[in-house]
Formats: C-alpha cells, structure tokens, sequence
C-alpha cells in the first residue's frame, strides 16, 4: 500500500464527479448587465436537473457577458450575450446538442486566468484544475532553490514598478532575527484597471496560493491582504476561499503535514488613488492617515509596524503560482476598455512577438481605426498608431491599465480629465504635488500657450514628490503635447 | 450640537456600535471600526466618529484626520434616490454626459468605478453598478 501524497490526498477529499454543467457568468461584470434573470430562466428550465447549474465570475470576457458556459468535461462552449430566446440553445447544449464541434474550446489553459469562469469557486473545482499544484511544487524544494528558480524565471512586479521580485524577497529574508510581514496590495485603484477585482472574483484560490509560496520562500508571521473598499465582491470571494483553504489544512500546513505559523488578514480600502502607493497602505493598515512615507527606510527594511515587509500586487502573487510551468508564461494581465468591439480581460504573452496591433486585433479593433491608446490612465502615456507594431515589454505596460481612443475622442480633453483627477486625489502630503497638480490644471486651459511653463512644472512634479501619484501626473500631459500637438492648438 | 445636525437612523448607529466593540482596541483597527459603522449608516456622522475613537482610543482629531482623507467615507448623509454616473475615460467615450443630461437632478459624476468594459457605468444609492445603460433605459430607471 502506497501513502498518498498530500495533494493527492486533498483532491481525493473534495474533488466531485465532473458532471456536464452550466455556469453562470455572474461577478461584478454579469450582476451589472442582469445575467441572474438568464440564470433563473435556465435552472427554471433544467427542472430537477437545476443542480447541475452553478455561478461562476467572469471569464475576462466582459464583452460576451451576460453570458454562460456548458462544460462537459474538459470541453466547453460559452453562450455570448444571452437573451432570454438564446437560453433554449444553452439547454440543448447541456443535454448533447452543441452544434458544431468547432464552437468548442478545450479548456486547461496555462497562465492566470486558466481557471478564471471554468470554476464555481469551491475548493474541488480549484483542485481539479490545477490548483495548488504550485504550491505543491514550490514546497518539494529549499526557500534558496524557490528564489533561485524565480530568479532564473525573471519574474518581475506587476503593479507596475517592475522590479525583480526575487531581490525583493532576498532583501525582506535577509533579515533572520525579526518578524517579516507580506501585505498584498490588491487596492487597484488606478481608474482603468480591472484585473484584480477579475482575478479574486474568479480564482482567489490562486492569490492564497501565491501568499504560500512566498510565505515559504521568506517566511512571514502575518500577511495582510488590502482589497479595495468597493470591490466587495472580490473581498467576499476571497474570503469564502480562505475559510475553505483553512478549513481545509491548506493555510495551517498541515496538508502537508507541516506547520506555516502564516496568520492571513484581509483588510478592505476606502477609496483614493493614492491609497495604491504601497507606503500609504503601511499607513493605511496601521490606522494613520493614509498618506506616503519618506524612503528610505524601505519597506523591506521597516516596513508595516516598523518590520521588515514585502508588499507584492495581488498580480504578482498569482503569477508566481505559474513559475514551475515550464517554460513558465511571461504575460501580464491587460484590461482592455474603451472605443473597442471586445473589451475585457485579457492576458496578453509578453514574449517579444506580441504587438499593440496584436492585442487591438485580439480586441476585434481595426487598428487603422484608432487614434491612440491611453496606457497606465491618469499615470499614463499615450501610444500613437506608429507605435502599434512595436513589440510589447513587461517594463512599459505599467499595471496593464489600457483605454483605446476611437477616431472620435478629443484626446486634449481627455489629458485635461485626467489631469483634473490627478488634482483631486493628491493626497496633500507634498507641496509639488499639493500645488503643482492644481497648477497643472489650471495652464492646461491654454496648453499651447503655456507650453514652456507646464514643461517646467512637470519637472517639478517629477522630481520633486513624495510618490508616484505626483511624480508621474505630468507623464500623460507630456505625451499627449509630444505626441499629438496638433490636438491642443484648436484650444 | 446644534438643531440643524443631520439625523442619522439610531438601529444602524447601535448596530455599527455592536460592530465596533468586537474589534480590538488597537490603532490598526481605525480603519475598520469606521467602515463597520459606515456599513451601517452609510455615513459617518460626528457621534460615530466618536464612538469609533472612544473605543480604539485615539484623540478624535485624528480619526477626523482619517475619515475625511478616504473619498468613500461619507461625513453628510447620502442623498436618497441619487444615481452616480461614471465619468472614467471609457465611459466618457462611451457617453457619460448623455447619461448624466438624461437626469440631470438625480445625478452625480463618479470617478472611475473599475467596470470600464462595459461602459457607461451607472451605479444606484445602493451602489449597484449597472453597465452598458443608455439614456433612455437609464431615464426609465431613474425614474421608476
């Protein structure tokens, strides 16, 4: 008789029977066009078969939705923008009629979003597709080895700031005689951005997972997971996934037979760009006003509660889970919105060969037809079509924020919003900043004319802020007055 | 307190209090113990804030610090009936302002609300968001 390894011994305990199902769309995304109505009119049709209907999040594909997804076994077919004449051709799929064996699509993708939509959030489901299986892997070998191999991976932040997340853990581990905190920042306040919201709406499961890895990786006595205020959805998926990965011996170790000693906490935001800044989070968490610290000290140094403290973007965290694919997948999660026949999630191969031309044709967009791309929105750049055939890189993406401009969008005044809100969320902490957002407002209502002074003021934003909020607001101005001049002299 | 202070509704004041004494008493706990009494009332009028400064024992004059840096934390009671239109760049390409001329005295502009591919994004007093709304179902819907 062979001892069951520990994964094998979680999947035995909750994997269910892949019966064909139907999976309800639902999440922030479906709630908001009213897919429950189509849910109920299916269950309602399915008679006793009703169990085998569940809710799942969104898939990434908010264009599709209300939409719902047939799964017989690994295969699957999503029905796009549901209406209540569309629910007889779910029904008849369910029941073995789906039409064109082409309109399938294997499932078990790799990367992030492999799970995301394929699964109704229980733990069986998780397990059944893949998950913890990083995790699994990351503990069959020494925390050294665990940063070599994300060394030699090159995985990097992806909030935005791109370091190598590797040296970070390095720098927070080399500190053995004090207790080091991990606070994953899933605040994802950048107006643009929707990817985090996705990921824990969709597979939280990956977020403790790569909590666990880097737990293993530095060792923590407290990780502190800071969702933003109005992401309630992801906060309650999140935390119904915790309760179940603890109920389950996955938080305690002892799944493995092992003891993490990790208390996990979640803490919810309550609004303000600012509050992404990983500094104000500190500040944040501990009840202070929430506005930046001085650097140095680093946060790896003292950080949350003067202790040594990694802060990673919830992203990052679940793209370590992908480290030991091999070769694992360098992509970066795009939310993709604005003047685009497909706007969603999209998680987007960062491999050299794909192109913003690419990712608008992906989106269904004509490139031909689009007159720019905001990138990073109110910290942002814009990308001119000239650009579109350039190859994609990890360190110009920012946190993946991207609003495509259709023929029509005045991109003067657009610059001109984003630089009004750039003035109304400065926290106030520094006077470049403070000041210098108000009076970059104010020399915008002439652009061309003041040209030469709103050059030296964004130098003054630049150098002169606490963070990033005011050292990169003058980033979009300067590229829409590079980029597109012509756009501000009908001003 | 003068007669003119806003009414707030005493079950979800007692109810937020009840929230705020399971938390401990320690400063990392600000933040919650006003979003506990704010899930409540859906603002935080000055009685709340004391409370909330009473029990985690922090000089009222920070956690004032503290709730007014917050845009979500509400000091004046909600408007009944408001809707908020989101005025994000892709809802503003998407027609925000038809939205928002659409009605006009029962709106207020939003920043982003981080549902941007499926603007325009309107959200109701409840702050349930809707997407894709155009002006006439969002007049209807206002309306009803």
């Amino acid at each position: 008789m062979t001892t069951l390894q520990p994964l094998a011994r979680l999947r035995e305990r909750y994997l269910t029977p892949q019966l064909p199902r139907i999976l309800i769309h639902r999440g922030t995304a479906g709630d908001a066009v009213g897919v429950s109505e189509y849910g109920d009119q299916i269950r309602a049709a399915l008679g006793d078969r009703t169990g085998a209907v569940a809710d799942a999040a969104s898939d990434g594909a908010n264009w599709a939705a209300p939409s719902a997804t047939v799964m017989h076994g690994t295969f699957t077919r999503r029905f796009d923008r549901l209406d209540l004449n569309g629910i007889d051709d779910v029904i008849a799929c369910f029941t073995g009629d789906c039409g064109d064996e082409a309109n399938y699509a294997g499932t078990g993708g790799r990367g992030l979003t492999a799970r995301l939509g394929r699964n109704d959030g229980t733990l069986g489901d998780v397990l059944s597709q893949a998950g913890y299986g990083g995790l699994d892997r990351a503990l069959s070998v020494t925390p050294e080895e665990l940063l070599d191999r994300l060394e030699k991976v090159g995985l990097t932040g992806r909030g935005g700031a791109h370091f190598p997340v590797a040296m970070k853990w390095r720098l927070a581990a080399a500190h053995t005689n004090e207790p080091r905190m991990l606070v994953v920042n899933a605040e994802e306040g950048e107006p643009g951005v929707f990817k985090d919201r996705h990921m824990l709406e969709g597979d939280p499961h990956r977020l403790i997972e790569g909590i666990l890895i880097a737990h293993h990786a530095v060792g923590f006595q407290d990780a502190y997971v800071y969702i933003n205020g109005q992401a309630r959805q992801a906060r309650a998926a999140f935390e119904r996934a915790l309760a179940d990965a603890t109920e389950a011996g996955i938080i305690d170790g002892s799944a493995w037979d092992r003891d993490f000693g990790l208390q996990i906490h979640v803490r919810s935001g309550a609004g303000g760009y600012v509050c992404g800044e990983e500094s104000v989070i500190l500040n944040s968490i501990e009840g202070e006003r929430p506005v930046p610290r001085f650097k140095p000290p680093y946060a790896t140094d003292a950080g949350l509660f003067n202790r040594p403290t990694v802060i990673n973007n919830a992203e990052t965290l679940a793209a370590v889970t992908t480290i030991f694919e091999n070769p694992p997948p360098p992509t970066k999660l795009v939310s993709l919105s604005g003047d685009v026949p497909r706007p969603g999630l999209y998680e987007v191969p960062v491999d050299g060969a794909t192109t913003w031309a690419g990712v608008l044709a992906m989106a269904g967009a004509n490139p031909q037809q689009v007159q720019a791309i905001l990138l990073g929105g109110p910290s942002g750049v814009f990308v001119r079509p000239e650009q579109f055939e350039d190859a994609l890189e990890m360190n110009g993406l920012g946190a993946g924020g991207t609003v495509v401009l259709g023929p029509g969008a005045d991109i003067a005044q657009v610059t001109r919003d984003l630089a009004s809100y750039n003035q109304r969320e400065s926290c106030g902490e520094c006077t470049p900043c403070r000041e210098g957002s108000v009076r970059l407002v104010q020399l915008l209502a002439d652009a061309a004319g003041n040209r030469e002074r709103i050059g030296d003021l964004i130098e003054v934003l630049t150098e002169g802020s606490l963070c990033q909020l005011g050292g990169m607001a003058g980033r979009p101005v300067q590229s829409a007055l590079e980029q597109f001049p012509a756009a501000f002299e009908s001003d | 307190m003068t007669e003119d202070t806003p009414q707030f509704d005493l079950g979800a004041m007692q109810a937020g209090m009840t929230a705020v004494d399971e938390l401990p008493r320690s400063r990392d706990q600000l933040l919650p113990a006003l979003q506990a009494l704010h899930d409540e009332l859906h603002w935080l009028p000055r009685e709340a804030i004391s409370y909330a400064a009473s029990h985690i024992r922090v000089p009222l004059s920070e956690v004032y610090a503290t709730a007014t840096a917050y845009s979500e934390l509400r000091l004046e009671p909600p408007m009944p009936g408001q809707w908020h239109v989101c005025t994000g760049v892709a809802c503003d390409l998407a027609g925000a302002s038809e939205l928002i001329e659409a009605a006009p005295d029962r709106v207020a502009r939003a920043d982003c609300q981080f549902l941007c591919a499926l603007a325009p994004v309107v959200a109701d007093e409840h702050e349930q968001l809707y997407g894709r709304v155009t002006a006439d179902e969002f007049r209807e819907r206002v309306n009803q």
